[in-house]
């Protein structure tokens, strides 16, 4: 076990974390979500500028950290906060681009499976191939709140990509065909993460652009709009 | 075409950046390297804290920018720089752990090529697998320059790993090894592979910040600015 501080996070000890963690990709959503959100926040990482606080959101505590873009970068961080800092719970906040007409900007989308062209499970498990889902009671204690809070949510599979910009291919029509709602990059290392330590993990998504209309928002929009979406992570998260 | 800015680069145009841009994963590696090195420094990025800078370094105008950790973070800088924001070379100026007990921490590690356990390039040429390799004559001017200036600095081929963390760890390590590889990181397989792809420049080198050998790894914060050798070697060879 790698003594903490780890090579990426300087936070001294485990309690300076609390034991659910939010995660967006950008460093800055979870500094304005701390901003925004939370009371008595503490910073406890800037290494590499990736943010991270623990405030009390009505009470409760909770801490939001950035895990940067891509499932390398991420699963560095989902291992260190769960198997370094004793985090039981990382909820992943992040933006994804539509694959289906009837998800449109701004849509709220939360994962209940996610498929990748990542390499990282290949060959892991013989010739099976794994599938990463995220901790079910977190799914259906999203679904009860979403009706609760008045959100609209699509559940289903997602697509964590390793390339932002590809080569055109027939891919994303295949995916879009069998199910897949939208592309993003992390949720896959996330939900993989989560099962090889025993801990848990869901992934929410704001969609920020499709890839059916080439409609984007703007980084400063990714940055601050979403707040529909934190409020309900916020709500969600275990203590 | 996407309009610039991009969904990641705030910079209204590509005169923000000059055509050279130096990359470390670390955006305060950026941000340290600006402030220290760098004369009528601009900043041209702030999106998601991927700090970028645009300055002289001896008249000779050159930028710096963060790519963020593993190939499917940098990729998507690599690839707006160089094609949206017309940059022509990036230097990758990272950190790796040592794969052999000769090449100890600190030690300059340039990369001759890059393998990798990422699926990026899996299919794309058919049954062919694909060698990312950097710029040759990028790379003979580091040979040269290092051999000028009696940098110790060791050339050979690097591994581009997916997980930090990873059950396996070793598994493969010894037989890679075996085979030529000195160094393990994480980007310069995407780095390669987009700037061929783009018909672009790019050359990445390392200083050693951990290694399975010795006991002791660099904390963050010597990550973030103790590499000054590589810096300077990345700043003296970077193209106008």
């Amino acid at each position: 076990m790698t003594n903490i501080p780890t090579p990426h996070i300087e936070a001294k000890s485990p309690d300076e974390i609390a034991s659910t963690v939010l995660m967006p990709g950008d460093p800055l959503r979870a500094k304005f979500i701390a901003d925004t959100y939370l009371e008595n926040v503490t910073c406890f990482n800037q290494v590499r500028g990736m943010l991270g606080f623990t405030g009390t959101y009505h009470g409760k505590r909770v801490s939001v950290m950035g895990s940067g873009m891509g499932i390398p970068s991420s699963m560095i961080y989902y291992h260190e906060l769960y198997a370094f800092y004793q985090v039981d719970t990382i909820i992943r906040i992040g933006t994804a681009g539509s694959m289906q007409e009837f998800i449109k900007l701004k849509d709220i989308v939360v994962a209940t499976a996610s498929i990748s062209d990542s390499a990282i499970n290949k060959g892991k498990f013989g010739n099976f191939e794994f599938c990463p889902t995220p901790d079910f009671d977190l799914v259906l204690g999203c679904y009860e709140l979403a009706k609760k809070m008045g959100i609209t949510c699509h559940f289903g599979p997602v697509v964590s990509g390793d390339q932002f910009y590809t080569e055109p291919s027939d891919d994303d029509n295949k995916l879009a065909k069998y199910g897949c709602l939208v592309g993003e990059m992390e949720s896959y290392g996330l939900y993989t993460q989560a099962r090889s330590l025993q801990k848990r993990a869901l992934a929410m998504f704001t969609v920020s652009d499709s890839m059916l209309e080439h409609s984007a928002d703007s980084s400063k929009d990714r940055e601050q709009g979403y707040t529909q979406m934190m409020e309900l992570a916020l709500e969600l998260a275990p203590q | 075409m996407t309009p610039i800015p991009t969904p990641h680069i705030e910079a209204k145009s590509p005169e923000e950046i000059a055509s050279t841009v130096l990359m470390p994963g670390d955006p305060l590696r950026a941000k340290f390297i600006a402030e220290k090195y760098l004369e009528q420094v601009t900043c041209f990025n702030q999106v998601r804290g991927m700090l970028g800078f645009t300055g002289y370094y001896k008249g000779k105008r050159v930028s710096v920018m963060g790519s963020g950790m593993g190939i499917p973070s940098s990729m998507i800088y690599f690839h707006e720089l160089f094609a949206f924001y017309e940059v022509e070379t990036i230097i990758r100026i990272g950190t790796a752990g040592s794969f052999k007990q000769d090449i100890g921490l600190r030690d300059i590690v340039v990369a001759t090529a890059a393998v990798s356990d990422s699926n990026i390039n899996e299919g794309k040429f058919g049954n062919i697998h694909y060698s990312p390799t950097p710029d040759f004559e990028l790379l003979v001017k580091t040979w040269q320059l290092t051999k000028e200036k009696g940098i110790k600095a060791h050339f050979g081929l690097v591994s581009s790993g997916d997980q930090f963390y990873n059950e396996n760890k070793g598994q493969f390590r010894d037989k890679l090894v075996q085979y030529g590889v000195i160094a393990g990181e994480m980007e310069s397989y995407g780095l390669f592979t987009k700037a061929h792809e783009l018909g672009k420049k790019s050359l990445a080198m390392f200083t050693i910040s951990d290694s399975r050998f010795v006991k002791n790894q660099d904390s963050s914060k010597q990550r973030e600015q103790g590499y000054t050798a590589m810096m300077e070697l990345a700043l003296e060879i970077a193209p106008e």
